[in-house]
C-alpha cells in the first residue's frame, strides 16, 4: 500500500492544477496575437469570424494562427513530457 | 482527403475546434484506434483547450459596464492613430511656420540697396549707403505711418533717403524692395539647409565673388537673404546639410512681394560690399 502511494507520488502532476499551471506556461510562451487568439477563442468562445473583427484579422488568418498555438501548446506539453 | 500519418494532426486540431464532419469524426476515431500511439496526441491536444477559471470572480461587474446613456462612438484603433498622426504633423507645421514668421518680423533691420554702394568701405561703415535716384529699387519705409507699398518712385526714394538717417544711428527701420529691378545674375547664390525646414544659410554674392561658408545666424536672416533673392529673381542654390548641391530652389513663391527684413550692419550679409543692380531696361538691355 505504501509503495503504491509512492508510485503516485513520482508519477507526473495530472492533477488540474498542475496541468493548469503547465498550460499556462506553454500560453506565455506562445507570440502574441496567437495567445490573443486562442484565449477569445476558449475563454470568451467567440468564432473565427468575431475573433477577427476584434483582432482585425481575417478569418483564415485566425485559423491558421489558432491551429499554430495549439499545435505549438501541445508539442510543449508532450515534448517535455511534462504531462503526458 | 484521408486520414494518414502525415496529416492526421490536421485532423485532430479540426476535432478540436469542432470543424469535422460526422463523416470525418468517424473516420479519425477509427484511425486513432488502429493508431494507438496516436491517441496520446490527441489527449495533448485535448489539454490545449483552455478552461476558464470558474472560481475568479469579479465582484463589481457591474461597474465595468458603460452607462447606455452616453452615446458610444465606434473609433477604430487604425483610426485613431491616423488622426493622431495628422494632428501631430499639422500641429506641427502650423506652429513651425508661426515661429518662422515671427522670428522673421522681429529682426531689428531694414535693407536698403542702392547701386552705388561702395567697395572699399568697410563693412559696417552705414554712413555710405546713399541711394542714388537712377536707382529703380524702390525702399518703402515701413517705420513711417504711411506705409504706402505701391507709392511713386520718388516718394519711395525720398522714403530711402530718410531711412538713411536710422541707419546712421542704427534704429529699427524696415525697408522693402519693389519695383522693377533686373539684377545682374547671378546676384545672389545660397546653400540652404533644407532640413527640417529653413534653417540657415550661407550665401554667394554678386560679381563672381563667392563667400562660402558664411553662415546666416538665424533663421531669420536666412529667410531675409532669401527674400532678397527671391524678389530680385536672382537664382538661388539649394545645398543639402553636406553641401551637396540640390535641385534650384523653387522658393520665390514663398517669399514675393514680402518685406525683406535685413540688418545691414551684419557682417555676414555685407551689403554695402556686394549688392548691386541694374536698372531694368536701360543697363541690362
Amino acid at each position: 500500500m505504501e509503495e503504491h502511494h509512492e508510485d503516485l507520488m513520482e508519477a507526473p502532476d495530472r492533477s488540474y492544477k498542475g496541468v493548469k499551471e503547465i498550460v499556462n506556461q506553454a500560453l506565455s510562451k506562445l507570440p502574441e496575437i496567437q495567445k490573443n487568439v486562442v484565449m477569445l477563442r476558449d475563454y470568451e468562445g467567440y468564432d473565427y469570424a468575431e475573433i477577427g473583427n476584434i483582432t482585425g484579422l481575417t478569418e483564415s488568418q485566425v485559423k491558421v494562427y489558432i491551429f499554430r498555438a495549439r499545435q505549438t501548446l501541445k508539442d510543449y506539453l508532450v515534448g517535455v513530457e511534462r504531462v503526458i | 482527403m484521408k486520414i494518414d500519418r502525415n496529416n492526421y494532426e490536421d485532423f485532430l486540431i479540426q476535432k478540436l475546434e469542432g470543424q469535422l464532419s460526422n463523416e470525418q469524426n468517424a473516420e479519425l476515431d477509427l484511425f486513432l484506434h488502429n493508431n494507438s500511439d496516436i491517441q496520446s496526441e490527441w489527449e495533448a491536444f485535448e489539454l490545449t483547450r483552455l478552461i476558464p477559471d470558474e472560481r475568479l470572480v469579479y465582484e463589481h461587474k457591474e461597474l465595468l459596464k458603460k452607462n447606455e446613456s452616453v452615446g458610444i462612438i465606434p473609433f477604430y484603433r487604425t483610426l485613431m492613430y491616423a488622426t493622431s498622426i495628422a494632428a501631430s504633423l499639422l500641429l506641427v507645421f502650423f506652429v513651425s511656420q508661426k515661429y518662422f514668421i515671427n522670428q522673421t518680423q522681429k529682426n531689428p533691420s531694414l535693407v536698403a540697396v542702392n547701386n552705388s554702394i561702395k567697395n572699399n568701405k568697410t563693412e559696417n561703415d552705414t554712413s555710405e549707403v546713399k541711394p542714388l535716384n537712377n536707382n529703380l529699387i524702390v525702399a518703402e519705409n515701413y517705420s513711417s505711418k504711411n506705409q504706402s507699398s505701391n507709392g511713386s518712385e520718388n516718394k519711395s526714394i525720398n522714403n530711402l533717403q530718410k531711412t538713411n538717417s536710422s541707419l546712421i544711428t542704427n534704429q529699427i527701420t524696415q525697408v522693402r524692395i519693389s519695383g522693377d529691378i533686373q539684377p545682374m545674375k547671378p546676384i545672389v547664390a545660397g546653400a540652404v539647409r533644407t532640413f527640417p525646414r529653413v534653417s540657415y544659410a550661407s550665401f554667394i554674392w554678386t560679381k563672381g565673388l563667392t563667400v562660402p561658408h558664411s553662415p546666416s545666424r538665424s533663421v531669420n536672416e536666412a529667410g531675409a537673404w532669401l527674400q532678397v533673392a527671391s524678389i530680385l529673381g536672382s537664382e538661388i542654390i539649394r545645398l543639402s546639410g553636406r553641401g551637396e548641391r540640390l535641385n534650384k530652389a523653387p522658393l520665390e513663391l514663398q517669399f514675393k512681394n514680402k518685406p525683406v527684413q535685413l540688418n545691414i550692419n551684419n557682417p555676414y550679409l555685407r551689403l554695402n560690399k556686394f549688392l548691386s543692380f541694374k536698372k531694368k531696361n536701360s543697363n541690362n538691355k
